[in-house]
């Protein structure tokens, strides 16, 4: 036998190799609740063979270099689901006080205030002779203007709240998109000199995650390691080093938000963004059919108001003023009225006296068909039960979606974490066996010492 | 191979699951406290607006139902009032029978005179008599008594029957009876005639005229009676139709808000019993949380 030293070479790079991998284990365990990490792993080789006397014979184990497992086709339809998820969160969040706006409280609320001004003038027509009973119409259509210009100016309280909500998602997005900018630009300079980007990445994959949730930004996995990101159908949001300043404009006359990427105008497909934009063109929407109905309320009372005569058999005078345009925020009662009940009409010119047609004709438009505003036709109330159903129907189609989005989300999410993600047994079986290894190395180099003492004391 | 399961995944499921599981049970509470299915339109778009139809049809009827309740009212004060005038004809037409007879001395004729003064008084009242606010027989000219209260003249605007509408898109009914078509006709009003027959009965020097004024006057009582009952004739049948009616919208009412119930209300027993299985469920989960994952370390010593 030749004695060389060739044995504690081999007992050496195995006590790295073992120590390595505890070393990674442990680097494991303790990220195992880190979002976004990707666990790692050792990746060991046999060391190049030598020859000795003719034979192949192994130089112990080599550390090929550390892995760390993700899967980018997975990572990547978390970005596209997450993108959509936040669409969905945001609609459901900013529509749901649409809905109670609209809807008001038990007794309370815009079909309650248009019952009874209606009603009122059904009393009245049984009644026409009443001055009681034209105090309480005047008082019910006193209410039904306040309740107009509450639900709306709720509703715009609304609009204007969702439009702050945009502003801030997009000063998150620009610090964001910059933050990825810097990590692309140290990733390329780490990959380039050859050394591992694993934890910059597992950030990076963060952050962008949380920019498809605002934004749904689209990312382009790029040769040099570095990731571009794109929004709406392909504008550059993040490429390479540079990050694009999102702005979120003031726009006249409501001074909500128009946003721009770069100076130009920013369209979002997903993202909170997106679904902040597209629940604010809803609302507004509602506040114009509110508009709309208001309007159509104060023209059809108006007209037959002023078709008959008071109590004291004068021609009768507008109900409502008429400030054209009409809107629920200005809709109010002729003060004349309020003042003095008598000006409200019960009866028709032809008949002079005392007789409650007019004030009938006035009770029937709560369920008349023949009122129409915008893409509505029908009675008042339904006109309100269809706006009421459709801001019920935003907030129900996002609650739905967002369940099935969850689910989804959950299970591409399991996929990843099936890659990706630590699992404790795994690393408790990694670390009994590096430790075994370990401790068989350790015995190696023993036994190879304790031969290479006897040799010696032949010497001796 | 097998799915691996990191262990992240599974804290991150259970997180949901329970949230999950709390909003379950939270919305199946509110079902059963409100005893509703519906409590805001998206838990049903469609189902919601149709109860709001209903709740305003609903609310309409109940409109009408207070309309058919004072067209009761006023019909059946006009009733009333053309009772007592139907007996004042009756002591008008004994009394103009005593006036003709030949046996009457002249004495008891001016008694007889001045109880048919006094008995205009009343129907003149009876006539001008008020339900509230109203000139019972008014009809739709209100803004004065439809007879001089001294003179007996007529009022000189023209009335009209008031109408009430009494249930969605039917026609309205009259409530009441105007006082041209009771007190007076094209001949003369009532007031008149009774003037004049006092006058005959007191004697204005021809004993022939007196007692044609006379016969008139009696001929006269038996139009007055005949309008009378034609008028009660009217107001019994639309006090008749307008409690037809009052059923009608009391069932309809009622069959509406069935409907509305129908697709708004909860199902109790099926919502206690979907809430025992949420809480159930959520238990369930919590105790699978509660005894932690367990892995390999837990047994390395």
């Amino acid at each position: 036998m030749t004695i060389n030293f060739s044995a504690y070479e081999i007992g050496r790079r195995a006590l790295n190799a073992s120590q390595l991998g505890i070393n990674i284990a442990g680097q494991n365990i303790a990220n195992v609740n880190t979002p976004g990490y990707s666990r790692r792993g050792v990746q060991l080789v046999e060391s190049a063979q030598t020859s000795f006397n003719g034979f192949s014979i192994g130089t112990g184990v080599t550390v090929a270099g550390v892995q760390s497992f993700r899967d980018a086709f997975i990572q990547s339809r978390i970005q596209t689901e997450t993108g959509i998820a936040g669409t969905l969160t945001a609609r459901r969040d900013a529509l749901a006080p649409v809905e109670s706006a609209l809807q008001g409280s038990d007794g309370g609320g815009l079909q309650n205030a248009l019952n009874n001004f209606f009603g009122s003038f059904r009393d009245l027509e049984a009644n026409p002779n009443s001055v009681p009973l034209r105090t309480a119409v005047a008082q019910s259509g006193a209410t039904l203007a306040n309740v107009f210009q509450t639900t709306r100016s709720r509703l715009d309280d609304i609009r204007h709240g969702i439009d702050g909500q945009v502003r801030s998602a997009v000063d998150q997005v620009n610090a964001l998109s910059q933050r990825v900018a810097d990590l692309n630009d140290q990733i390329r300079s780490a990959t380039s000199a050859g050394g591992d980007a694993s934890s910059l990445q597992d950030q990076r994959g963060e952050l962008v995650n949380k920019l498809s949730e605002l934004a749904g930004v689209h990312a382009t996995n790029n040769s040099d390691g570095t990731v571009s990101l794109t929004i709406g159908e392909g504008r550059p949001l993040v490429n390479g080093d540079q990050a694009f300043t999102l702005q979120a404009n003031a726009a006249p006359p409501l001074g909500l938000s128009t946003t721009t990427l770069d100076g130009q105008p920013a369209v979002f497909n997903d993202g909170t963004i997106a679904g902040l934009q597209t629940s604010i063109t809803d609302t507004t929407t509602q506040i114009d059919t509110l508009d709309g109905l208001a309007a159509s309320v104060v023209q059809r009372v108006n007209d037959l108001h002023t078709s008959g005569t008071d109590l004291d058999g004068n021609g009768g005078t507008n109900f409502f003023n008429n400030t054209a345009p009409i809107t629920a925020a200005n809709i109010s009662i002729n003060a004349a009225i309020t003042g003095n009940p008598r000006l409200v009409v019960a009866s028709p010119l032809t008949q002079p006296g005392q007789s409650g047609t007019v004030a009938g004709q006035i009770a029937n438009l709560l369920t008349d068909t023949g009122s129409s505003v915008g893409t509505h036709t029908g009675s008042f109330t339904s006109i309100f039960g269809s706006m009421l159903a459709q801001a019920g129907e935003h907030v129900n189609a996002a609650e739905n979606g967002l369940m099935t989005q969850a689910a989804i989300l959950s299970q591409a999410t399991a996929q990843r974490d099936s890659v990706s993600g630590v699992s404790l047994d795994e690393e408790a079986i990694n670390l009994l066996q590096y430790q075994k290894s370990f401790e068989a190395a350790t015995r190696f180099i023993k036994v190879a010492d304790e031969m290479t003492q006897m040799i010696i004391s032949l010497g001796q | 191979m097998t799915f691996r399961i990191a262990d992240i995944t599974s804290s991150s499921d259970f997180v949901s699951r329970i949230n999950s599981q709390r909003s379950r049970v939270s919305v199946l509470q509110e079902q059963l406290s409100t005893q509703k299915r519906i409590n805001r339109p998206s838990d049903d778009p469609s189902g919601a607006e149709m109860v709001l139809n209903l709740r305003t049809s609903q609310t309409e009827i109940h409109q009408f139902q207070r309309n058919a309740d004072t067209a009761d009212q006023k019909l059946t004060a006009a009733d009333d009032s053309m009772n007592g005038y139907q007996g004042i004809l009756e002591r008008l037409k004994t009394l103009a029978a005593q006036g003709l007879s030949d046996t009457t001395t002249p004495e008891a004729r001016n008694a007889i005179a001045t109880e048919i003064d006094s008995l205009r008084s009343r129907v003149l009242s009876v006539a001008n008599g008020r339900n509230g606010d109203e000139y019972l027989y008014g009809g739709t000219r209100q803004n004065s008594p439809p007879f001089d209260p001294v003179t007996g003249i007529p009022a000189a605007t023209p009335t009209g029957s008031q109408f009430i509408q009494i249930e969605p898109g039917g026609n309205a009914i009259a409530v009441g009876v105007t006082a041209d078509s009771v007190f007076s006709d094209a001949t003369s009003t009532i007031f008149a005639d009774l003037t004049n027959a006092a006058a005959a009965l007191r004697g204005t020097g021809n004993p022939v005229a007196d007692k044609a004024a006379l016969q008139n006057f009696n001929s006269r009582l038996g139009t007055y009676s005949g309008q009378v009952a034609n008028a009660r004739v009217i107001i019994g049948a639309n006090m008749r139709s307008t409690e037809i009616t009052k059923d009608a919208l009391s069932s309809n009412f009622l069959s509406l808000d069935q409907r509305a119930t129908d697709i708004e209300g909860a199902d109790f027993a099926g919502t206690a019993i979907a809430l025992t299985d949420a809480q159930r469920a959520l238990d369930a989960t919590l105790q699978v949380v509660a005894q932690g994952r367990k892995s390999l370390f837990d047994y390395l010593g």
